[in-house]
């Protein structure tokens, strides 16, 4: 094998080494740039995805402790710890999230739940909820529908 | 060869442009595998979602139903009574058996061609209550338990 | 006189700042590929722990919704209870196994199907929800609630 180093001839050499030099960095800082910004995009692409898994389960957890409570308040509470009488028979809840989709209490948000009573029927016994998410920029990201039911005499399995 | 050896040494040309060419073959190559792992991470990631999605579809029509179902029995106080028993008819995909002091009823929701949710209540003088709501393959109950080993 | 010397000198030091160059180039290019290389095991393992906890994670709560009991053994170890099986989910050791047991099998956390790893698994059952917790090596965790179907009351 021919070692890279070899024996210069003079002055011309040396000038189409450093024209060579030249135009290999400006193709490289061309190509490692593109590269770069790949790299960037799959990074955040990936981010994205975990974020996405985060707000189907955070969906999931607020539907199943909407239909075991029927109050927004009080799965919000089950959710994330906020004090359900701030939210006293509300229809609409926004909460603030971080990128792990916990509640971002004074930290900046990266984006907000939403949880919203759509429409109620049988003297309110049946309510559906919209549960949402958006980034800062106001664009939606998840979404889920769900219901409660409350009969109008509930009883306990086994003790009917 | 005297004369040659005693030349300052310098690079020989080309060889930049193959090194350069082989780092950016090697950057190429890992940008092209983190961008499919995260695409193929993004695939995964959306069919879950979907399918959360799909399932609470299917469980607020399942509700709905079950709202529909509890609120015409509770107009009744008789649960053989055959008006009653006519409006469940009507009612889509809905079994019941009634006896003398309580009915029960069940129902099936699709949530995809594969699941279904299995829900059913029993309603009584006492009240109601939710006996069973859980997934299952298909649109029918699995009849027979799984063939569990029994070490016999 | 002192003409071919000088531009030998000039030369040696023409060949000394190329090299140093061609050094700058290489080091450059290893760091670049050494960066790329780190950014994509990067990428990989955050789907690789991503995809087990979260298939833990939806996996259990998949069996819960599937069965007709639940019970919390432990807070690592639940049983699944169907007509005619059980099925017993446990942790042992970062890894979580699976067992089905027939109706009148003494249940034991052992000898069960590797399913995935995960450094824990938290269960908790509030308000007739059970609460599913994975945590990954890395100590991120993913937690989803959901309803144990032997429910109770009419709320639906």
């Amino acid at each position: 094998m021919r070692s890279p180093i070899k024996a210069s001839s003079g002055k011309g050499r040396l000038n189409l080494f450093l024209l060579e030099m030249i135009i290999v960095l400006l193709f490289f800082s061309v190509a490692s740039a593109v590269i770069l910004k790949a790299f960037v995009s799959a990074d955040r692409l990936s981010a994205e995805n975990i974020r996405l898994e985060r707000m189907a389960f955070c969906a999931q957890s607020a539907a199943e402790a909407f239909s075991s409570t029927a109050d927004l308040g009080e799965t919000a509470e089950m959710l994330f710890g906020i004090d359900s009488e701030s939210f006293n028979n509300a229809a609409r809840i926004d909460i603030p999230l971080d990128d792990k989709c916990g509640y971002a209490y004074l930290a900046e948000s990266a984006l907000s739940m939403t949880m919203q009573i759509t429409e109620t029927d049988y003297d309110g016994r049946l309510k559906m909820l919209h549960i949402f998410f958006k980034d800062k920029d106001g664009n939606l990201l998840y979404e889920i529908n769900t219901a409660a039911y409350t009969p109008e005499r509930t009883v306990l399995y086994g003790e009917e | 060869m005297a004369k040659n050896n005693s030349r300052p040494a310098g690079i020989g040309t080309g060889y930049l442009s193959l090194m350069m060419i082989f780092v950016v073959l090697c950057l190429t190559i890992l940008a092209a595998l983190s961008f499919s792992a995260a695409e193929s991470e993004k695939k995964y990631s959306e069919k879950s979602a979907e399918y959360t999605k799909a399932y609470y579809d299917a469980d607020t029509r399942a509700k709905q139903t079950y709202a529909q179902i509890a609120e015409t029995v509770n107009r009744y106080t008789d649960y053989s009574d055959f008006m009653l028993l006519g409006e469940l008819d009507a009612i889509e995909g809905v079994s019941y058996e009634s006896y003398s002091d309580r009915i029960d009823i069940s129902w099936f929701t699709p949530i995809n061609d594969r699941q279904s949710i299995y829900s059913e209540i029993s309603i009584s003088d006492n009240g109601t209550a939710v006996t069973g709501w859980y997934t299952i393959q298909g649109d029918i109950p699995e009849e027979e338990p799984l063939n569990v080993w029994l070490g016999e | 006189m002192n003409r071919p010397e000088t531009r030998r000198r000039a030369e040696v030091i023409s060949s000394a700042a190329n090299m140093t160059l061609f050094l700058l180039f290489a080091v450059c290019c290893l760091v670049m590929i050494t960066v790329a290389a780190s950014a994509y095991s990067r990428i990989n393992e955050n789907y690789g722990n991503t995809f087990n906890s979260t298939a833990a994670v939806r996996y259990i709560t998949n069996k819960i919704r599937a069965s007709e009991g639940v019970e919390i053994l432990a807070e690592n170890q639940l049983l699944l209870e169907n007509s005619g099986y059980s099925t017993l989910i446990y942790q042992q050791g970062g890894v979580v196994y699976e067992r089905l047991f027939a109706e009148d099998d003494i249940v034991v956390p052992e000898g069960g199907e590797e399913l995935f790893s995960a450094e824990k698994l938290l269960l908790q059952k509030r308000n007739g929800l059970v609460s599913v917790t994975i945590t990954d090596e890395d100590g991120g965790n993913f937690n989803a609630l959901c309803r144990a179907t032997d429910g109770g009351d009419g709320n639906a």
